[in-house]
């Protein structure tokens, strides 16, 4: 019940999320005289100096399964992860005037800053897979399940922010740990390190991690250029439904409280 | 009076929130106090008791009252950004809250972009926004200004276009808090023109006011609220005498301005 009036509690206000999403892409790319091309030549460097520097580890070879696609596959969809939990849970807080201005709806904010997330990560992918080309990534039938790995991604990160969000209303030092949280959680999440590499003894932990699976769904369509796993997408569904549920639940219970500690 | 015109009904309106001892409240602090066997200290803020006020179409309510009598709070509960505790809240209307310099402007965007976005915020498509962009600055006498980030306008240049936003945006119920200045000298008579202009024409207003000039030459009904409850309710010239008594009262006495 609470689930369903937050999401029609976003529908409702449709218009408003499109208005914030134009500006906030305006503003994004007015900010440096670069614009458009520099907000690319973050994730591109990036890429570039952690293929280069772990290549020495994992080899440097390209084409399906190579470390450096693997690192264009979970890199970017875990800055999209990782940017929607840290500004996300930044936005109610960082809100105060407009939610003691407007009567909005709570998760609104929230569900501003992630889908802002998702919206530069489907630009970098788009722009890096001319990069990706020559690393030896080519178009395939599994990148159909491209959309549905960003929707479950999108779903699972938008209630983790939500859920951060309110509890920072309250706790204001969260924000540290989230800043701390992130970094621990990438290193636990096989970004840098290969799915394959993984010592089969760890392998157990390792899927403990729920970014685990996600992150694998990305692997396997964009590097492997292989439909993902039942397991896999199962696991992932079911980690993006009950963080989304969570997060919803969380927010509607506190639409009320969130104002009066503002 | 038909079923559909504007209406704001208070009916038996408690609102009580919690007021913490930290400002800023912080997980560190919580923890400190549960392991020392403390709990947080709070006190309940009781800002509204038994408020009923309805108010109709045409009608220019001011409410006054001392600090912490719960006038601001009065016009978030209309607003629907406080809920109440208890009792009942109606409002029927396109409800336009301008509250301080106003509309939840953002420095960083451009005056146009912030208009839109007010706009959108008050539930209005941003093509029909767009329409309105040019009288809107036109208005505000900023026409240069359209396109520069609003963090490089003056206070009063930024007071005056967010109150040009409202007056071209057409509220059925305006909620207005008059720490929201109406900018510089000059354009303050216009403003006051323009905004006498737009409380004639606009069905409810609710202001929150300290200037009892205002108070009586603009509104015709005043509200008095005293530490949350319905002090009095009725014509401007009869509450404002009252409270001006009153204020003159505790000054000459133990100094205590009446809540």
């Amino acid at each position: 019940m609470a689930v369903v009036r937050q999401l029609a509690a976003l529908w409702r206000r449709r218009q408003l999320i499109r208005t914030f999403l134009v500006q906030d892409l305006r503003l994004k790319y007015r900010r440096s005289s670069l614009g458009f091309l520099w907000s690319l030549l973050n994730p591109l460097l990036m890429l570039t100096v952690m293929a280069t520097a772990f290549s020495v580890v994992f080899g440097r070879g390209t084409g399906p399964g190579s470390f450096s696609l693997h690192l264009f596959a979970c890199l970017l969809p875990w800055q999209a992860l990782a940017g929607s939990i840290e500004s996300g849970s930044r936005s109610l807080v960082q809100g105060e005037a407009l939610l003691l201005q407007y009567p909005l709806p709570k998760v609104l904010l929230v569900f501003r800053r992630v889908l802002f997330a998702f919206v530069e990560y489907l630009f970098a992918t788009l722009a890096l897979s001319i990069v990706a080309w020559f690393l030896g990534f080519r178009a395939s039938w599994a990148l159909l399940w491209l959309p549905v790995a960003v929707l479950l991604l999108f779903m699972f990160a938008l209630g983790l922010a939500t859920v951060a969000a309110v509890a920072m209303v309250f706790f204001r030092d969260i924000v540290h740990l989230v800043g701390v949280g992130m970094r621990a959680w990438f290193y636990m999440t096989p970004v840098l390190i290969p799915f394959d590499r993984i010592p089969p003894e760890a392998e157990v932990y390792a899927k403990l991690n729920p970014a685990y699976h996600f992150v694998r769904i990305f692997d396997d369509v964009i590097n492997w250029a292989r439909p993902p796993e039942t397991a896999t997408l199962l696991t992932a569904a079911a980690l993006a439904v009950a963080s989304l549920s969570l997060g919803l639940y969380v927010a509607d219970r506190n639409e009320h409280r969130v104002v009066f500690r503002l | 009076m038909t079923a559909t015109d504007p209406i704001v009904r208070l009916e038996d309106v408690d609102l009580v929130y919690r007021v913490y001892s930290n400002r800023r409240p912080s997980l560190k602090a919580s923890l400190i106090q549960t392991l020392r066997g403390g709990v947080a200290e709070y006190r309940d803020l009781h800002a509204l008791r038994g408020v009923n006020l309805t108010v109709e179409t045409g009608q220019r309510v001011a409410v006054i009252g001392g600090n912490g009598a719960g006038k601001t709070t009065l016009l978030r509960l209309v607003a629907d950004i406080f809920p109440p505790t208890r009792g009942r809240v109606e409002v029927r209307g396109f409800v336009v809250p301008l509250f301080r310099v106003g509309l939840g402007f953002q420095p960083e965007l451009t005056g146009v972009e912030n208009v839109i976005q007010a706009g959108a915020l008050l539930g209005i498509p941003a093509a029909r926004m767009r329409e309105r962009v040019d009288a809107v600055f036109e208005f505000a006498e900023i026409p240069d200004f359209r396109d520069t980030p609003l963090k490089y306008y003056s206070r009063g240049m930024a007071s005056r276009l967010a109150f040009a936003t409202v007056t071209e945006v057409e509220p059925e119920v305006l909620l207005l808090d008059e720490v929201f200045g109406g900018g510089d000298i000059t354009f303050r008579e216009k403003a006051v023109q323009r905004m006498r202009g737009l409380i004639e024409r606009t069905p409810i207003v609710v202001m929150v006011s300290h200037s009892m000039d205002v108070v009586r030459e603009v509104m015709d009904r005043v509200v008095w609220l005293d530490h949350g409850r319905v002090r009095m309710d009725g014509p401007p010239e009869e509450v404002v005498a009252a409270y001006e008594a009153e204020s003159e009262r505790s000054l000459a006495g133990d100094g205590v301005v009446p809540g």
